[in-house]
């Protein structure tokens, strides 16, 4: 009561420019004596002076280089799957472009046809060979021994590479296909546009010291027995040879498969080509054994 | 750790830094990127999958890449065959760390544990042979590595030497000498050993290897650590409850399945310590008079004999193994507060207490305990009777290039309270919530009955004491320390004329006002970490507090944490403030959420005038909210760091590419070049600055 009896008397300091009673309800209100200065602030202070960051000691310098070395290396393992793989991630940093929430960005993940792909950047340079390749999952398969042990059943199969794209992966799948089909699988969701030409940095250089140990009659061997059968007792050294040519069918197959999923309803690269395929993909496989020196 | 949503962000931004895209999608997926496994709890992958709009294999790739990093928990149920995720974000969280961390293992551990540890980081966890060849195919051929051919032959040699030193080494296992000789070649000299192109020596590798499991660094993993801690405790519950069919009830039945589950948790925690007690009796065998000789030959500081532990561990190639950044914690925390004693005491002082606390902490294996904390027997032995050693442990570990001689003053002998100087302190001081003052005059002169309890081996000494020559050393170096050429001058100073000064210093120690040492037996030393690190916090909230309110607000808060709660009649009087400078100060205080004010109406009708308001100091909730800013700041770091990237990204693109990466400085076009260095200058301020948050971060929490 006495509190909103205080209000009417707010009037008689107004004109001091020190400040007036406290208005009520503010702790020790009841003091007379009490002078509050209710101007409202200003906006920004006159002058703004960030304190200035002191500059790093050698211990931080030295925790900075560490962690920074630390995460080039990362980057540079196959199982780091890069940012900025569309243009999302861009237009969020940039006031121009529209912008995607973040499920549509994750819906289009890794999404790879002809409306992500930079019409600039994507025919094969002799540069490209320089630059990493932009990883979108992560290639698990063969690059390091896993503890599958220490991993839920149901993630053996994305540690084996045979990650079928459904509800339940290869947890189910399992042992039932034969080797062929799984790769097959495997094989297709593979989106990896340059090929295979990430031995040399996979985690523990398996492959690389696979052929290094190899002798010459070896190799012979098995360069002849490659394209006879890939399931001998040699069928590992062979493997990678016959990767790379079902990646680069798979890279075909999947341009197909991913218009059908993605550009259902408006297909603007079939607009004026009618949908035919068969130019685009002759190019990507010339690019394709193109890049693979 | 409270999860905020800032602290959500800052989880998957960092998750993001390091490990990529994918793996951090999986944490932080809506548009407000508040984290999917931390913000929905735990989900399996359908769930994740449609709340990520990501499909099911990306999802499951992700996981895959941090489950392999620990970063998330599991838990399979095996009827339904279903499997939840759960997020860790503490572990997350530790990622800010790995710079630190690394730094910190390379000057207590030497580079080759640096670099054990490094990969160990890279591939989270991982069998002990695989850990072992992945290491030296990467660090030992060094200037190979860039052209493939020469590669190629390194491999080659190493592939030998590893099985001639295999044939070597079979041969002659028992002999502990020579083992030491290779140890100290591993450790003491690492520097040079990684610098040469001579690939590194498979034993080497496996020692140091066993050298850190044994510190507890690194910790072999069982299938359990996947499991967080609360479902590790109710799976166990229900196993339990398969004993008690009639169910749980009354007081008798409730004890015996309560103590059942106990014992099976512990059981647990020795599963998990196994490969370490082994180890660690393993280094106990080796004589300690060997550790001494070669501390006097000046080769190496704190050594862990870590003889025939590579040995054992090659025993067991199978072990899997992974960073335990509960010790690196611990490790980080000695650091911490060396540089505390350095800023209240002076250098000689913090290094004598660097080693008082790399002696003590072989023990400590996490700086904080909870509920659901697995803790063996040796720990749980440690954590309530507390750990402690001897001046001649200290003196063990202390290097041998510091001067103990200096930063101590000289006093003549009667100036000297040897009853009060060598006093007994029995029991820890107790912890007193915000009392900051209390806790340090008032100290255990309450717990006191042991108060006439008096270390005499200081006296003596007193006699070298007096007529030594310390006073011509005090005058000459009393700042800092000496190192090298200045301690070859004074090796007539007996090692028990060494140990007295080092005495001396822990003395200081003990006697500062923030008691960082407690002199807690005869000879014996302990450190009371709570109360420390309580004290630290105080520092950093004050230092925090002026920063931002200046000396009045400080003020102000100190005498309400002293003081409890304080009516706003009496505050004015007791801060010798004016009134309404008090309020505006508090009022900002308050808005600012560091202090808080409970209005007790004196009558019914509550008017202002008759009601008393108390302003106090909730320093739980006044913690919780600079955290949270704190983990703002990082995020905004972080985000800061992105922008830059992206104004720089076709310098980025061109640095990064394989060919120039590493060599910048040819490569790149001078303009190019220049920029690229600008953009590593601010990268590096940016991360420094979280860093540096990182540090109020631990203070506040994890120590």
């Amino acid at each position: 009561m006495s509190g909103r009896g205080g209000r009417g008397g707010r009037g008689g300091g107004r004109g001091g420019s020190r400040g007036k009673p406290a208005p009520p309800g503010m702790p020790g209100g009841d003091d007379p004596s009490l002078i509050v200065n209710d101007q409202p602030q200003e906006t920004y202070p006159k002058f703004y002076k960030p304190p200035v960051a002191p500059h790093l000691t050698p211990l931080e310098e030295r925790a900075v280089a560490c962690f920074v070395k630390f995460r080039r290396t990362y980057h540079n393992t196959p199982l780091y799957t890069h940012r900025h793989i569309n243009g999302e991630f861009l237009s969020a940093k940039d006031p121009v472009l529209p912008r995607h929430g973040q499920s549509q960005i994750n819906a289009r993940y890794g999404v790879k046809n002809r409306a992500t792909i930079d019409p600039f950047l994507s025919v094969p340079m002799y540069s490209h060979r320089f630059v990493d390749e932009t990883r979108t999952l992560p290639k698990l398969r063969n690059t390091r021994p896993w503890v599958k042990d220490l991993f839920p059943e149901e993630l053996w199969a994305t540690l084996d590479g045979r990650d079928t794209s459904g509800p339940k992966g290869g947890f189910q799948t399992k042992g039932s296909a034969n080797r062929g089909t799984k790769r097959r699988l495997y094989d297709d969701d593979e989106d990896d546009p340059y090929g295979d030409g990430d031995d040399d940095e996979e985690i523990f250089g398996r492959s690389q010291r696979r052929r290094e140990n190899e002798t010459e009659e070896e190799r012979k061997a098995r360069i002849d027995g490659a394209g006879k059968d890939a399931d001998n007792e040699d069928g590992d050294a062979g493997d990678l040879d016959d990767e790379d040519d079902e990646e680069m069918e798979a890279e075909d197959d999947e341009y197909d498969s991913a218009e059908d999923d993605d550009g259902g309803d408006y297909n603007a690269e079939a607009y004026f080509d009618n949908g035919d395929d068969d130019d685009f993909g002759d190019d990507d496989g010339v690019g394709e054994s193109a890049m693979d020196f | 750790m409270l999860v905020t949503r800032n602290a959500a962000d800052l989880c998957a931004l960092l998750v993001n830094e390091l490990y990529g895209q994918l793996p951090s999608v999986c944490f932080s997926p809506a548009s407000p990127p508040v984290a999917a496994l931390l913000a929905r709890g735990r989900s399996n992958v359908r769930d994740l999958a449609l709340h990520t709009s990501l499909n099911p294999k990306q999802v499951r790739h992700g996981l895959a890449l941090v489950i392999q990093h620990n970063l998330v928990f599991y838990q399979t149920d095996h009827e339904t065959a279903t499997t939840t995720y759960e997020a860790n974000p503490q572990a997350s969280y530790h990622l800010v760390r790995v710079g630190k961390i690394l730094d910190v293992i390379d000057r207590k551990y030497g580079t080759m544990a640096k670099n054990l540890v490094n990969d160990l980081l890279m591939l989270g966890h991982v069998e002990v042979a695989e850990l072992v060849r992945y290491h030296r195919l990467k660090h030992s051929p060094k200037k190979a590595k860039m052209n493939g051919e020469q590669n190629h032959d390194h491999d080659h040699n190493a592939e030998f030497e590893d099985e001639d030193e295999n044939g070597l080494e079979y041969g002659d296992p028992s002999d502990p000498f020579d083992d030491d000789s290779h140890y100290v070649n591993g450790n003491g000299i690492a520097h040079e050993t990684t610098e040469d192109v001579t690939p590194i020596q498979a034993n080497e590798v496996y020692d140091t290897l066993a050298q850190l499991i044994a510190a507890g660094v690194i910790e072999s993993v069982v299938a359990t650590m996947f499991q967080s801690p609360q479902d590790l405790k109710a799976s166990v519950e229900q196993e339990c409850m398969k004993e008690f069919p009639n169910g749980v009830r009354g007081a008798k039945v409730t004890t015996e399945f309560d103590t059942m589950v106990k014992s099976q948790i512990k059981a647990i925690g020795v599963e998990r310590a196994t490969m370490k007690r082994k180890l660690q009796e393993s280094a106990l065998y080796e004589p300690s008079n060997i550790k001494r000789r070669k501390l006097a030959n000046g080769g190496m500081s704190n050594g862990f004999a870590g003889d025939s532990g590579g040995s054992i561990l090659r025993d067991e190639p199978n072990t899997v193994v992974r960073l335990n950044f509960d010790k690196c914690l611990v490790e980080l925390r000695n650091q911490k507060l060396t540089e505390h004693v350095e800023d209240f005491v002076g250098e000689t002082t913090a290094q004598v207490f660097a080693a008082l606390l790399a002696s003590l902490c072989k023990k400590v294996y996490r700086c904080q305990h909870d509920q659901h904390t697995i803790m063996t027997e040796e720990e749980e032995e440690t954590y309530f009777t507390g750990v402690r050693v001897t001046s001649e442990e200290i003196f063990d570990h202390l290097s041998p290039g510091v001067d103990v001689s200096t930063g101590i003053g000289s006093a003549s002998e009667e100036d000297i309270d040897i009853r009060f100087a060598e006093k007994i302190r029995k029991y820890p001081p107790q912890i007193q919530g915000s009392h900051l003052q209390g806790t340090l005059d008032e100290g255990d002169e309450v717990l006191g009955s042991d108060d006439e309890d008096y270390d005499h081996s200081g006296e003596h000494l007193k006699g070298t004491y007096v007529n030594g020559h310390n006073g011509y050393h005090n005058s000459a170096a009393q700042n800092g320390t000496k190192l090298g050429g200045d301690h070859s001058g004074e090796g007539h100073s007996s090692r028990a004329e060494q140990l007295r000064q080092m005495r001396q210093h822990l003395l200081i120690l003990a006697e500062a006002k923030q008691q960082f040492v407690r002199h807690c037996g005869q000879n014996e030393w302990t450190v009371d970490f709570g109360p420390l690190i309580q004290q630290l916090r105080y520092v950093e909230l004050d230092t925090m507090i002026e920063d931002n309110f200046g000396r009045q607000g400080l003020r102000l808060t100190r005498i309400l944490r002293e003081k409890g709660k304080l009516d706003d009649k009496t505050l004015p009087a007791m801060a010798l403030m004016r009134k309404p400078d008090v309020h505006v100060k508090m009022a900002e205080m308050e808005m600012a959420g560091f202090l808080e004010v409970q209005e007790v109406p004196r009558d019914n009708n509550r008017a202002a005038n008759r009601t008393m308001f108390f302003w106090f100091f909730d320093e739980a909730r006044t913690l919780k909210r600079v955290l949270d800013n704190a983990y703002k700041s990082m995020v905004r770091c972080l985000e800061r760091l992105e922008v830059e990237r992206y104004n720089k990204r076709n310098v980025l693109l061109t640095a990064d590419r394989k060919d120039v990466q590493g060599k910048e400085e040819e490569k790149l076009r001078g303009d190019i070049y220049n920029e690229y260095l600008e953009f590593i200058e601010v990268e590096k301020k940016l991360l420094s600055q979280v860093s540096r948050l990182d540090d109020l971060v631990s203070v506040f929490q994890d120590f």
